[in-house]
């Protein structure tokens, strides 16, 4: 393994999440698992970490097919992030909160893949899943009043996706896209309202939003040195703009992973 | 077909699931449960409180004024004491005592009694006249504190105000170390000053700052002539439109509204948005029998002279002028058609042009067209807002 060969890809990876990488304290996209399955039994077990600002997440996503044509996939994200948001406002003045918060999500997906092309480099494929998450924010209290209160807010959301995907294997090379239709559902939350009106307003408009229905667009561009693949990963919402703006959810999530093929190390046995 | 049956009942499951979703539901708190169970015990507070931001209608906000940022800890804080009887030397008087919020925020005495039913010395101004209460009027033709208090100006900030009149023998007669001792005996303060203040330690000058943040979230914009100068588009009386007539107005109401824009407006404001004079005298009397602002200033100018109010909800805080002589607003226009004397500080606008008393000569039919647009400034909404209501149980 020659670590030269994948350096440009790594440069490219940290550029890519130092320029491109946006998280809300309300809803960040995560990695979406591009299948790259290619025949039964296989599986890989993949790692991932992104790292922005103030802001830092790491993944742990699993594909496997029990069946020819059929896949189950397993993914897990946990994010950290902290800020400053405007929760007060008026004419003349308005207040500021720094925040800190994590949300975290696990969710499960079925579905069938089928590989196309002369050499069957191209695969095609299908999932639809369901997860459940956790979001907590932590707001210091307006330093005007020199308390040291923290106001917690904290909120659980389902989420459903169907998501088709097309990916390319080259020897060396494996790239993917992907679309991700999102019903994201905040069913409760826990709320101190003392966190300020306008960002109280925020989380009320959330709640009224409830189910949302967004468009996520995928790529990913991966090194392969089997058994193993170095992956440069971005999601980004590309409909529901509007509740973007509105709601202050995060357009786009940049990752990096390390996936290992279970099936190719049996194979290299 | 061994995958798809496989496969379709695990979607089928999928769906299942998404068929079962919840409806969002969220749990909003704003007190520790702990302390609105103390505060519960006691007051009427809501668990989410009410929203004191003031959104000034368009009218008023054409001319330059804009709503106040309120702080909300405060004025819920300010409400409680506003309401607290405890903050009087004999337990029986509050700020509401002489400011009910059915009158607007007056009192239907000539003079307010306060503490051991001492009769106070001039009658209850009505906040929910003063419309820079909720409105910041940045460096207008009072500065940026606004327009002074009392009948004699002598306070420049609602918190002054709020302070003296706890203090004053004759209205609550209370020193600042009793201030402290009352609130600090109710344990449902505690909690209500840490939020207001980031800490629970009381003080004088903790309440009234509180007191006044209430007193400025109050607000009336809401009244029927409110409601139709907002609908007249362009109604702004810097365009000299103000005499086009509002279509929500009965005929008499419009035939009111001109007349008080000809003969009142220049010292009450033709919109009901700010003061246009800070003082006048209006001609009660012929020689001063209370100094008003003159008491103050000492400047013989000033002798006889008063706060000119605003007359947002004229209709009910009679009895009206600094002494409440007049019972109804008949006598009040009476008192400018026919009734004013000569005193030497007589203002102005209310001199004919020889210099003597101004007579306006007004028609039967004028003085109820009169009194018939200044009962358009009665705002229901401010008397039945419960954000501003006694929270006491």
């Amino acid at each position: 393994m020659r670590i030269v060969t994948f350096r440009p890809l790594v440069l490219a990876a940290i550029v890519a999440m130092a320029a491109g990488c946006t998280t809300s304290r309300f809803y960040t996209p995560n990695t979406m698992q591009i299948p790259m399955l290619s025949q039964a039994q296989e599986a890989t077990v993949t790692g991932g970490v992104s790292k922005s600002g103030e802001n830092s997440a790491w993944e742990a996503q699993a594909i496997y097919s029990p069946l020819p044509h059929l896949g189950v996939m397993v993914n897990h994200f946990s994010l950290n992030y902290s800020g400053t948001t405007q929760t007060d406002s008026s004419p003349f003045s308005f207040s500021e909160s720094d925040y800190k918060g994590d949300t975290r999500l696990t969710e499960g997906g079925i579905g069938g893949y089928y590989q196309l092309g002369p050499n069957k480099e191209y695969l095609v494929s299908l999932f639809a899943g369901f997860g459940q998450g956790r979001t907590e924010n932590r707001y210091a209290s307006p330093p005007d009043l020199q308390n040291i209160e923290t106001y917690i807010s904290n909120w659980n959301y389902q989420r459903w996706f169907a998501q088709p995907s097309l990916a390319l294997k080259y020897r060396r090379l494996q790239v993917g896209t992907a679309l991700r239709f999102v019903w994201l559902n905040y069913f409760d939350g826990n709320i101190n309202s003392r966190v300020g009106l306008l960002e109280t307003d925020r989380i009320q408009l959330l709640e009224s939003s409830s189910p949302m229905f967004l468009t996520e667009m995928a790529w990913s561009i991966g090194w392969r040195f089997r058994p193993m693949v170095l992956s440069v990963n971005s999601t980004a919402v590309v409909r529901g703009k509007d509740s973007i703006r509105e709601l202050d959810l995060a357009s786009n999530f940049v990752s990096l992973s390390l996936g290992v093929n279970l099936h190719e190390i049996g194979k290299k046995k | 077909m061994e995958k798809l049956r496989i496969a379709l009942p695990l979607f089928g499951l999928l769906l299942l699931a998404a068929a079962c979703n919840k409806k969002a539901d969220f749990n909003y708190y704003y007190y520790e449960p702990a302390d609105y169970a103390l505060i519960s015990q006691h007051l009427n507070l809501p668990e989410i409180p009410d929203d004191y931001r003031a959104q000034l209608p368009t009218h008023i906000a054409n001319l330059g004024l804009a709503a106040r940022p309120v702080e909300q800890d405060k004025a819920i804080l300010g409400r409680v004491l506003f309401y607290d009887k405890s903050l009087s030397k004999d337990g029986t008087i509050s700020c509401a005592s002489c400011h009910k919020q059915e009158l607007a925020f007056s009192d239907n005495a000539k003079v307010s009694t306060g503490v051991f039913n001492r009769a106070g010395d001039r009658n209850s101004i009505a906040l929910g006249s003063v419309l820079n209460f909720s409105a910041y009027y940045g460096t207008d033709l009072f500065g940026p504190s606004g327009v002074p208090f009392f009948w004699d100006n002598r306070a420049g900030t609602a918190t002054e105000q709020n302070l003296a009149s706890m203090t004053n023998p004759k209205e609550m007669d209370m020193s600042h170390s009793d201030i402290v001792s009352a609130v600090q005996s109710k344990a449902y303060y505690a909690p209500l000053f840490k939020m207001a203040f980031g800490s629970e330690q009381i003080n004088s000058e903790r309440v009234s700052d509180a007191i006044a943040e209430f007193v400025n979230a109050i607000g009336s914009y809401k009244s029927k002539f409110d409601k139709e100068a907002e609908k007249a588009i362009g109604y702004n009386v810097y365009s000299n439109n103000e005499y086009k007539s509002f279509s929500g107005f009965t005929a008499q109401e419009n035939a009111g509204k001109n007349l008080f824009l000809a003969n009142c407006a220049s010292c009450h404001s033709p919109t009901q948005s700010r003061p246009a004079k800070m003082k006048a005298n209006n001609g009660l009397d012929i020689a001063t029998t209370d100094a008003g602002v003159g008491g103050i200033t000492g400047v013989s100018a000033d002798q006889g002279t008063f706060k000119v109010p605003l007359l947002r909800n004229i209709e009910i805080t009679a009895p009206y002028m600094h002494d409440g002589r007049f019972a109804t607003l008949e006598e009040v226009v009476e008192h400018y058609n026919s009734g004013i004397q000569a005193h030497p500080n007589l203002s102005e606008e209310l001199r004919a042009p020889g210099g003597g008393p101004l007579r306006l000569n007004l028609s039967e039919n004028d003085k109820k067209a009169l009194v018939a647009f200044l009962k358009t400034l009665t705002d229901t909404e401010l008397i039945a807002d419960t954000r501003f209501s006694n929270p006491f149980k």
